[in-house]
């Protein structure tokens, strides 16, 4: 199997014109500024091999999954939450690349799941200029762009919402994936960390907004346990001084994190339906939080992300 | 919605047979979620992350995720044919134990997806062992894939 990048290539540009030419000037490429972007050599060992040998994979929700949270908790769009697309160009070190890149798929996404679709494109561009420093230009080949052509060109909202979402979505499980096969998994890693630092950022920042919203407290309370999975994944790669760096931030995150009162004893109920196949899993609440500790938690995440925009 | 078994079935028994699923091993993240994410049907959209190991027959690998009130899930799991049947167990955890067993497609026909619903947030260990056939002299590790679908539970749809 060999992925075509001629195509990949053709494709990323062809997205350029369309959406940056076309639409959003503003967000222009970061390419040609950064020096330290090559990937490590194929054979350069790192910790991912220990990290297979020990056979534990730490996932993450994606940037639409806390989109979609954000969203089923009842709150609303806040645009003047969001990273500013005109910051990309600001943007010139791998580190800074990545996490950005983590950022602008979060607003790419909170954007788009709440039907901000013009809102939403921009972020796109800001997305694609990013991938194309880091060199993963992949996630854009020409289907993508000729799903994207045609998306946009659709009448109804809803059709062209749900298509956005979907396109992005894939197109962050290619990027990712071509990282991962690259070898490149500690870019992989940074992008995860800023996607969830934003996701994490316009919930709690949503919460103090609106104090009444339980459920919007009870997914801030939640991210615990993805924290929990972050701090693993990147320790994995610690002994790199930028995934060190993020690590440093997410492990203070953690000791407020870790006032969070967790339940040991919850009792778990399991039914399964025979004949639709399908098991229900439901129980007790897990995790509990004060409206004090939520804002803790969000003053410390807002600095950590306002460093990672600056 | 539930994909019927027999379904599954033929669509394995033909990755499985056609080698459809080989893979050079420096790609098992990308082509091998490909493979294993259009068996979450339309219902599901992806979560757009990949988690993929390469096993070597015998060994296991464990993922930790949190799923979260409100959402169908459905998980697939995919492997190379040298791996032989997967064993596939679900656990919820206590802390950072691991808890009670949730499922074992060992009592559901070797099925190697899960479709289920979340009534409230859990986070869960899914254990992945390779069991390679028996009488196996060369045994050659393989990729494993794990691709994660969900949808909103009320409306049945990614909102």
């Amino acid at each position: 199997m060999k992925l075509n990048l001629h195509h990949m290539k053709t494709g990323f540009y062809s997205l350029l014109l369309f959406a940056g030419i076309t639409f959003f000037p503003a967000c222009s490429s970061t390419e040609n500024q950064d020096s330290n972007e090559a990937p490590p050599p194929a054979s350069s060992p790192d910790k991912e091999d220990l990290n297979q040998a020990q056979q534990v994979l730490y996932s993450m929700p994606s940037p639409f999954e806390l989109a979609s949270l954000i969203k089923n908790s009842g709150a609303t769009f806040s645009k003047e939450l969001i990273n500013s697309p005109e910051s990309v160009s600001k943007y010139t070190t791998s580190k800074s690349r990545a996490l950005n890149l983590g950022i602008y798929g979060a607003d790419l996404s909170y954007a788009s799941i709440f039907g901000q679709t013009q809102e939403a494109m921009k972020y796109l561009q800001c997305v694609k200029s990013i991938t194309e420093a880091l060199g993963i230009s992949a996630s854009f080949d020409s289907e993508t762009m000729k799903r994207i052509d045609k998306t946009m060109a659709k009448k109804d909202e809803k059709d062209r919402d749900d298509e956005l979402q979907e396109i992005v979505s894939e197109a962050y499980l290619t990027a990712n994936a071509f990282l991962k096969d690259n070898e490149r998994t500690k870019t992989a890693s940074l992008i995860l960390a800023g996607g969830w630092v934003e996701g994490l950022f316009i919930a709690s920042s949503l919460s103090r907004k609106t104090e009444k919203n339980k459920d919007l407290l009870m997914m801030i309370a939640e991210q615990k346990f993805s924290l929990e999975n972050l701090v693993s994944l990147l320790e994995a790669y610690e002994e790199d001084q930028q995934v060190a760096e993020v690590l440093k931030d997410m492990n203070e995150l953690l000791t407020i994190y870790n006032k969070v009162e967790e339940s040991t004893s919850a009792a778990v109920k399991v039914s399964t339906d025979t004949v639709k196949n399908v098991t229900e899993i439901g129980g007790d609440a897990i995790v509990s939080i004060t409206p004090e500790l939520a804002a803790e938690i969000s003053a410390k995440i807002s600095s950590i992300r306002n460093m990672y925009i600056q | 919605m539930t994909v019927p078994k027999h379904v599954l079935f033929n669509l394995l028994a033909v990755t499985l047979i056609s080698g459809s699923f080989f893979y050079a091993s420096a790609q098992c993240e990308g082509y091998g979620y490909k493979q294993c994410v259009k068996y979450l049907d339309n219902e599901y959209k992806s979560n757009g992350q990949s988690n993929s190991a390469i096993l070597s027959p015998g060994e296991t690998t464990k993922v930790n995720m949190v799923f979260y009130k409100g959402y169908d899930y459905r998980i697939v799991f995919c492997a190379e044919e040298q791996l032989g049947q997967l064993a596939i167990k679900v656990y919820n955890t206590k802390g950072r134990d691991k808890g009670e067993l949730l499922f074992d497609n060992s009592q559901h026909e070797n099925a190697f997806h899960w479709d289920f619903t979340m009534k409230a947030t859990q986070r869960l260990v899914i254990e992945v062992s390779s069991t390679p056939p028996e009488g196996e002299e060369e045994l050659e590790e393989g990729c494993v894939t794990i691709a994660l679908g969900l949808r909103n539970s009320s409306q049945k749809g990614f909102k």
